[in-house]
């Protein structure tokens, strides 16, 4: 039997996480773009919650998690990336969501669609609990529990910060409309 | 549209816009052990630094936050005691042995009918593979059918987990299909929308297959003039392209929506062909193809090409999402001699090839007690095809002889069973 090395431990350790990325990061590299709007940097939030696993593989206690684990960073990634972004947006007098990462490409306009682009805007709108309670529970359909342990909150808050996220967009969609 | 509708439209718009995403780059083992011994040289300092900050600022704020956190506790403890006695966990609801698998699978069963015209609904049962449970029926409006044949030919899923297309076939042999897409934990659970695809008499339909996206539809038929694939846009139901093989006349009784399937990036649609290796309908084994999503309508023969020769022994394949692995189904027959065949010996299993060099792989299960007839469907696979969910149908020796159906991942040689209600067509996951 071969001994465990600190080199054969990190082939096994790129290599799950390498196995990880193939069967998870396509989906949570959506799950960025839904919130933020902007696929490259919904990318750079995925790559650096693979790179911070990797980095701390050795001390994940129960591995199988690994997805939980992944989706909360995922989520801490797209908190920072929204607040950086709103105050780039604030010191440099624009729109939110305008600028670089707010650029639609002619397929994306084709394939999201006006209406579609409305309501993905007052969703990113949202305080940031509520909107990530409205994405886990409506886009990925995770149950009320499943969301909690993903935001690390009480399922009551989930249940909460959707109802008024919901409420909230249906006001702002109202009021477009009108 | 209520807000919920719109949010759950415009999300799954703007994800499906996300089509590929460049590979992961990890960096270098030797960076990260020498970053983590930084890490660990720094941290003392660091931390002393900050108990003597709060040791001059916030000790006094700190005590009295630990008070009525104390307090705080000790009224929670009095309220609710602990529960006395041992605590036993739900039944089925422990997490799967294997994750990565799609969660929801879905499956189509016909009600009983008792002369030809009768009305008969569809009733589509979408299943959690975590727990077994139903997590919605969906009853399709009835249509009027034949007895002693399904009108659920097949059902199909797309990447999202959340969707699925169920194909309909009446009593004159015309198919439509529907889109239910399921919301698991909200108060409509399944929403169920005929796709506005015309309806038409394909002849043998072979199988059909959404594309990951949700976008498209595939349609594999065979009739007279030869076998038609055919792509539809799910959304508008305009035919997008349409290829027919005048010259591939016989594809084999293979049971149907086995034979289609898509590469994840929505490009290539892959299916399996009969290719005639002898006289008579034992005589034959499958090959895979592929074909350009965006290939130009015409001869689907010129269009398409062989992705991987299959050995006789395999009845079903399927090509992993990547394109880079077919899986292969055994079939094991002997029923002539109806006696106790030792199966292993006979290999009915589940087995992977590689596309690039046409090499096995590894066999990812084999079953190994005695049999007389098994037939193991591909129904899907991960990338890498190490984990694979397959349907093993097998007659076991006995007076009479006894008949099983299985569905589970094969994956390292074991084979998780789960459990499955009564289907006509599916499961698609």
């Amino acid at each position: 039997m071969e001994p465990l090395t600190d080199a054969s431990l990190d082939a096994d350790a790129r290599q799950r996480v390498t196995a990880l990325f193939e069967a998870h990061a396509l989906g949570l590299v959506k799950l960025a773009k839904v919130m933020l709007g902007d696929q490259s940097i919904a990318e750079d939030v995925v790559q650096d919650a693979f790179v911070g696993m990797y980095r701390k593989w050795s001390s994940l206690q129960d591995k199988d998690k690994a997805l939980g684990y992944l989706r909360m960073s995922v989520l801490n990634g797209c908190r920072t990336a929204h607040r950086n972004r709103t105050r780039r947006d604030r010191a440099l007098l624009l729109v939110p969501g305008a600028g670089a990462g707010g650029v639609v490409s002619a397929e994306e306009s084709a394939l999201v669609g006006e209406a579609n682009r409305e309501a993905l805007a007052a969703l990113r709108a949202l305080p940031a609990r509520q909107r990530e309670a409205v994405v886990l529970r409506h886009y990925l359909g995770l149950t009320e529990e499943e969301a909690a342990h993903v935001m690390k909150i009480a399922r009551g808050t989930v249940k909460s910060a959707t109802s008024r996220g919901l409420s909230t967009l249906a006001r702002i969609l109202k009021e477009e409309a009108e | 549209m209520s807000a919920e509708a719109r949010v759950r439209t415009a999300t799954e718009a703007a994800a499906a816009s996300v089509r590929q995403i460049r590979p992961l780059a990890l960096p270098d083992a030797s960076a990260v052990s020498a970053e983590l011994r930084g890490q660990q040289g720094r941290k003392l300092p660091r931390i002393s630094v900050t108990l003597g900050r709060l040791k001059e600022t916030w000790i006094i704020p700190l005590g009295a936050a630990a008070v009525v956190v104390a307090l705080a506790l000790t009224l929670v403890i009095l309220r609710n005691p602990a529960p006395q006695g041992p605590t036993t966990e739900q039944p089925g609801t422990a997490a799967p042995a294997v994750t990565g698998i799609p969660r929801y699978y879905a499956v189509a069963h016909q009600g009983k009918i008792s002369h030809i015209g009768q009305l008969a609904a569809i009733n589509l049962t979408v299943v959690d593979v975590y727990t077994s449970k139903t997590l919605a029926t969906v009853t399709l409006p009835a249509t009027n059918v034949t007895v002693g044949i399904s009108s659920a030919i097949g059902v199909s899923a797309a990447a999202d987990d959340r969707s699925f297309v169920v194909g309909r076939r009446d009593q004159w042999g015309d198919v439509d299909y529907f889109l239910v897409h399921i919301a698991p934990g909200t108060k409509q659970v399944a929403t169920v929308t005929r796709l506005p695809i015309p309806e038409t008499s394909p002849g043998v339909l072979l199988g059909f297959a959404v594309s990951p996206d949700g976008k498209e539809l595939a349609v594999l038929s065979v009739r007279g003039n030869g076998t038609t694939l055919r792509i539809y846009s799910v959304t508008s139901g305009a035919t997008l392209r349409t290829w027919t093989a005048e010259g591939w006349q016989y594809q084999g009784n293979r049971g149907p929506a086995t034979g289609v399937s898509w590469t994840a990036d929505n490009l290539q649609v892959a299916f399996s062909t009969v290719v005639p290796t002898g006289q008579g309908p034992s005589y034959s084994s499958l090959e895979e193809m592929v074909i350009g999503e965006a290939e130009p309508s015409g001869d689907l023969a010129a269009a398409s090409r062989v992705a991987f020769e299959a050995p006789s022994t395999c009845t079903s394949l399927l090509l992993t999402p990547d394109g880079g692995t077919v899986v292969c189904g055994t079939q094991v027959n002997y029923p002539a001699s109806n006696t106790p065949v030792a199966c292993a010996e006979n290999a009915p299993a589940f087995v992977a090839y590689s596309v690039a060099t046409g090499r096995f792989l590894r066999v990812l299960y084999q079953f190994t007690g005695s049999c007389v007839w098994t037939e193991n469907i591909v129904l899907w696979s991960d990338d890498s095809a190490r984990h694979v969910i397959g349907e093993s149908q097998t007659t076991f020796q006995g007076n009479p002889p006894q008949f099983s159906v299985r569905l589970g991942v094969a994956a390292a040689g074991e084979f998780a069973k789960f459990q499955t209600p009564v289907f006509d067509s599916g499961p698609a996951f």
